[in-house]
């Protein structure tokens, strides 16, 4: 009966050493911080009826018309109308203007061109508004910002020369700057 | 001088017998040696190989600084930027050192729950995936690795992102997320 009560309280001892493993725990604390800043971003695309762009996507890019002549049907995607001293060749662009973080909330901004060098011979539009070197014009004062993670896409503007028949054959190069401000 | 001889043979043979009893002496002492070990649970924060480097890294206070970021421009070093319809994220790997010694119990790996410190109506966190907030904490993982003993460096990485609004006003986000890894 001695032996019986000594081995119960083993038995009661073990489950009491038992009940104390607890589990352990640690702990730590990560500190995050980010500057967020605020940001308006422009890029040209290839419009779906426009000339191909070259580095469309970007910033920086090139819109080449190619070859075109008064009198012949212009490249693909290029639309050649006759005046009565010009001729025009156009296409559409597409200029995607996306805004994050704000420091005020902007509806829309208001989209200005500027030739970057002095073009005395031929008449440059964008969207129909005349563009020259001598200052920025306002194309648009409410473009519409696409949205955040759009990259592609955007408002369409029409970039067109007119050149005149009197104009000897060359190869016209110029510079178009846009500039997005948020209104 | 008989008398004399007497005193002296004695007194020789007495000093002989005294030196004869001076055994060398020893003593003795028992030293008992306690050392209580306890069980520890230790969680530190490591630079991820591809990573922010972490302010304190090594430590259990560490600061994950993303640096400026903006929607459309390319990131800082070591953070990815992801756009979203009505959002961008940035990211970043952390690597979470878990390490055990002496458990009371066998644990196999431990439960990594994250919460923020502040209230964040605005930013959305997420922890290796899982959407952090401060109501509660969340379960990073239920079967977090320790890391073996002496390893002060690497860690399970975990992916620590903020989506950012875009129509949020520009500004500097700050919280800090406290983790717990409790043993299993």
């Amino acid at each position: 009966m001695k032996r019986l009560s000594l081995v119960i309280a083993a038995a009661i001892a073990l489950s009491l050493a038992g009940s104390t493993a607890k589990a352990a725990s640690a702990s730590g604390t990560l500190a995050v911080t980010a500057t967020v800043t605020s940001q308006i971003y422009m890029i040209f695309d290839t419009d779906a009826s426009g000339v191909s762009l070259t580095n469309s996507g970007t910033s920086a890019a090139t819109l080449p018309f190619g070859s075109v002549s008064a009198f012949s049907a212009p490249p693909a995607h290029v639309t050649l109308s006759l005046q009565a001293t010009t001729f025009t060749i156009s296409t559409p662009v597409d200029v995607n203007v996306r805004i994050s973080n704000p420091a005020a909330a902007s509806a829309n901004c208001t989209l200005k061109a500027q030739l970057a060098s002095a073009d005395a011979t031929n008449t440059w539009t964008v969207g129909g508004v005349a563009v020259t070197s001598a200052s920025a014009v306002t194309i648009s004062s409410s473009l519409a910002y696409q949205t955040g993670s759009t990259t592609t896409g955007g408002v369409s503007e029409a970039v067109a020369i007119a050149v005149p028949y009197t104009e000897a054959a060359t190869t016209i190069s110029n510079t178009i700057n846009f500039t997005a401000t948020s209104n």
